[in-house]
């Protein structure tokens, strides 16, 4: 066995409020392929920013070559051969495809160390061409799609000659034809003795590509195995922390009359001729991989962005809905992805968060109706069994979980009979998202209709009715939940090969 | 991935090079003014009309620089004046007055000379003055975290009264500065004025900074997307000040040009000024939000101005009322502006048609 290039120790970050790692290990031998595996908001990305220098450790060691190094800022990281690519894309979407590539280690000549734009662009494209596209590198960022973006992204990765590659979740928008590519270069640089750390949702990558597997889940370090060596119920067990049967609870209501319908939503360069119905107690599921327009419908659906063809249904009559407030008046209550800067006002209290969107129900004449707020507020919190001392906590002191059942009661106090629930487990704790589960089937149950938006594949298939799978702005196929397996799911997902 | 197109159609060649539609609108202006008073498209007015509008294109340079890292300076005006004046301050203790005889058309006649310092140390006092307030600027926005609008609206409060303490409150009239000062913005060579000269080096060497040097690059990247520069570790902050200085040094080197230009420096020099010198970014396309301009739109934005001030006059339109031309030269700085901004929303869609969904 050759000796590790890299090994981690003991590593802990605190951020105020929330242990972001918590005495995680690590280590990585020359020329491996180490997948990182967890569920969102386990620590994975904590993690690779620990690694590259953007975050310091409150605790713990690196040691590469078995010498302790600090990585104290971006610069030193890749100074020791590391080299990242993000999940959320790092670009500058003004700038040309050569000057993405090579920002920050840029290709200098002569004494006044001028930048070579000739050499700059002949390099991106050699390497872009290795990675078998043809995209012109004077391209502005901006216009390029994003599976192009991610190409240009493992292209800059590339062109730093990294030992240590970190590669987070590099294949969630490539289609199956472009992943399988992407694993052939990734298998080429292994074999020149580039180590991977590889982080994806998807299991396929991790068999196909990894040796081992290290497995992180609130924070914590799991363990470490052989891929061939672990099953793939195995490996939900230890990222979900109990097994599927006993984490999704039984959803009794029934599906009923239509109440929503969409019927050939588009809007330009997004999304297009996008139509399903929701009924009542139906939870609808919407799932798609990144890029695929999900977020977009929706935000087009509640008013927020406009759309180009179209309409919306609701209980068989077309309404035209130009801002969330027309949205909640009409029943349409949204729980956004990004609950701490769409959803919530942190420093404000729970009660007063709740009864926020419907402040019209609180009325005195002219004067707000505080008790009647007061009393809102409360039976919102018991019905969602908020975690806090009382209803004048700030939202801010919440877990992620606590916080996100605020934002529910938050819907239901306005009175909206449709939800719709942006990834709503998203950075929530293991124990939290059973008890949002449990509060989805709850609502069904009491006649709510549901559309879920969600990139989990085992919520989506275990919590939905029926779902509706997005390619590429358009949908691609809508499963019932009885036909619903990873497989299909994921094929719909997949763009179709394009020809380059 | 998307096939290369063969042929450029011609709203993506516009799109590509949108200077081109600032061309247009400028020789629309021209045509439209010359049309009125042919004086006005005469060589001499139209080389006059660049001259005159040297200064605010320099400071725009500037400008450019700190619009790109996503910031921006509203002190420029106070940062003129500050600067000529503690050079005017500096020269007027220096002057020395001699008078000589010289023969004069065969008339013997007394010339007065003004001397002082040496006209590259005044010049050097000047851009120096700038890029400190620059660097207090900037140090101030990037790593005291406090807003670009409000670190420069006090800075212009500071430096209009900087400017007070230093005079004394006695401004710098003709007779106190030296001959070589007042010539700086006047002498011509190859038939072209020195204000021109100077635009075009600062232009040229601006361009070179931000095409071929890694610092120039890191402009863009800082304002494009922070948050990558910095996972990139490029360093946000010091491109930050950087830009603040050079945006100092220029508006040291305008404030000398046009106390040289007016034979006076004032307390209340070019107050307002920056107005302009936004305006021409933002018409050159320059985006408030930092990360995209470039400089060649710049000078056209500085020119669209310069052409709209000067063709108000030479239209007579408005009588003498200065008010009438304020409020019109405000449309039309406006209008240019929102053309610009619809321009841009176009292009936006039509790159949004191109990924074909």
């Amino acid at each position: 066995m050759p000796d590790k290039i890299l090994e981690i120790t003991g590593v802990t970050k605190i951020f105020p409020g929330v242990k972001a790692l918590d005495d995680v290990q690590f280590d990585l031998y020359p020329g491996e392929i180490h997948a990182l595996m967890g569920e969102n908001g386990a620590g994975k990305s904590t993690f690779i920013k620990v690694l590259t220098g953007v975050h310091q450790p409150d605790h713990g060691q690196i040691l590469m070559d078995g010498q302790p190094v600090v990585m104290s800022d971006p610069l030193v990281a890749q100074r020791h051969g590391i080299a990242a690519i993000y999940q959320h894309l790092a670009a500058y979407p003004d700038l040309s495809v050569a000057e993405n590539i090579f920002m920050g280690h840029e290709l200098l000549e002569g004494p006044l160390k001028r930048i070579n734009w000739k050499k700059t662009n002949q390099m991106a494209r050699e390497l872009l061409q290795s990675l078998g596209s043809s995209i012109s590198p004077t391209e502005r960022m901006q216009v390029l799609s994003v599976a192009q973006q991610q190409l240009v992204e493992i292209a800059k990765a590339l062109s730093q000659n990294a030992r240590v590659l970190i590669m987070d979740e590099p294949t969630a928008a490539l289609s199956r034809r472009e992943s399988e590519e992407l694993y052939e270069i990734v298998r080429k640089l292994r074999d020149k003795g580039t180590s991977v750390i590889l982080i994806s949702h998807r299991f396929e990558d991790m068999y196909s590509l990894a040796d081992r597997v290290t497995v992180l889940r609130d924070a914590k370090y799991i363990g470490t195995w052989p891929v061939d060596g672990i099953s793939n119920e195995q490996m939900v067990k230890h990222m979900v922390g109990r097994s599927i049967e006993q984490f999704f609870p039984h959803k009794t209501a029934e599906v009923g009359k239509p109440v929503l319908r969409l019927e050939g939503l588009s809007r330009m360069g997004y999304f297009a001729d996008v139509s399903f119905t929701l009924h009542e107690g139906e939870i609808l599921g919407l799932t798609g991989l990144v890029g695929a327009g999900r977020t977009e419908v929706v935000e087009a659906l509640l008013g927020i962005t406009d759309v180009s063809a179209g309409k919306v249904f609701l209980h068989d009559k077309a309404v035209q809905i130009k801002s969330p407030h027309d949205a909640l008046n009409l029943g349409i209550g949204l729980l956004p992805e990004d609950r701490q800067k769409q959803g919530l006002l942190l420093p404000w209290s729970i009660g007063e968060n709740i009864t926020l969107p419907s402040l019209d129900h609180f009325k005195k004449g002219i004067l707000m109706d505080r008790s009647g707020e007061r009393v809102e507020g409360e039976r919102q919190k018991n019905l969602l069994e908020v975690k806090a001392t009382g209803i004048d906590d700030t939202a801010a002191s919440l877990s992620g979980g606590n916080q996100q059942k605020v934002v529910v009661g938050k819907l239901l106090a306005g009175k909206a009979k449709i939800l719709i629930l942006d990834e709503p487990t998203k950075g929530v704790d293991v124990g939290s998202k059973a008890q949002i589960y449990e509060i989805m089937c709850d609502l069904a149950k009491q006649g709510f209709a549901i559309l879920m938006i969600s990139s989990e594949l085992p919520e989506v298939i275990n919590m939905s009715d029926n779902i509706v799978v997005m390619r590429e702005g358009r949908v691609s196929t809508i499963i019932p939940k009885a036909e619903a397996t990873q497989e299909n799911v994921l094929t719909a997902a997949m763009p179709l090969n394009k020809q380059a | 991935m998307q096939p290369t197109p063969k042929r450029m159609p011609f709203y993506t060649i516009l799109i590509k090079y949108r200077e081109i539609g600032l061309l247009i609108i400028i020789a629309l202006l021209v045509a439209l003014v010359g049309i009125r008073n042919p004086a006005f498209v005469q060589p001499s007015n139209l080389l006059f009309i660049v001259e005159d509008t040297s200064i605010m294109a320099i400071l725009a340079a500037g400008m450019l620089c700190v619009l790109l890292v996503g910031s921006i300076d509203i002190s420029i005006a106070g940062i003129m004046a500050l600067s000529a004046m503690v050079t005017g301050v500096v020269m007027r203790t220096f002057l020395q007055v001699t008078e000589t005889t010289a023969m004069i058309n065969g008339v013997e006649t007394v010339v007065t000379l003004h001397t002082s310092l040496g006209m590259p140390l005044l010049i050097l006092i000047g851009i120096a003055v700038g890029a400190v307030c620059g660097l207090v600027n900037g140090a101030l926005i990037a790593y005291g975290k406090v807003l670009p609008i409000v670190t420069t609206l006090g800075m212009q409060y500071i430096v209009y009264g900087l400017c007070h303490m230093v005079s004394d409150g006695q401004a710098v009239y003709r007779k106190e500065m030296s001959d070589a000062f007042v010539d700086f913005s006047r002498v011509s060579f190859l038939g072209i004025n020195s204000k021109i000269w100077i635009m075009l080096f600062v232009f040229v060497l601006l361009l070179l900074f931000i095409t071929y040097f890694r610092r120039g690059r890191h402009l863009y990247a800082v304002g494009s997307n922070v948050e990558a520069a910095e996972m990139r570790g490029i360093p946000v902050n010091r491109t930050i000040v950087m830009a603040h200085v050079i945006m100092g040094a220029l508006a040291g080197l305008a404030g000398l040009l046009y106390g040289s230009h007016d034979t006076k420096i004032t307390q209340d020099m070019a107050m307002g000024y920056e107005m302009y010198v936004i305006a021409a970014c933002v018409i050159g396309g320059v985006a408030v939000t930092g990360g995209s301009g470039k400089i060649f739109g710049v000078l056209l934005g500085a020119l669209t101005i310069g052409v709209i001030n000067n063709g108000l006059t030479m239209m007579r339109l408005t009588g003498n009322s200065e008010f009438w031309k304020k409020a019109i030269q405000g449309a039309l700085i406006l209008i240019a502006v929102v053309s610009n901004v619809l321009i841009q929303r176009t292009m936006h869609k039509q790159n949004l048609r191109r990924r074909n969904i």
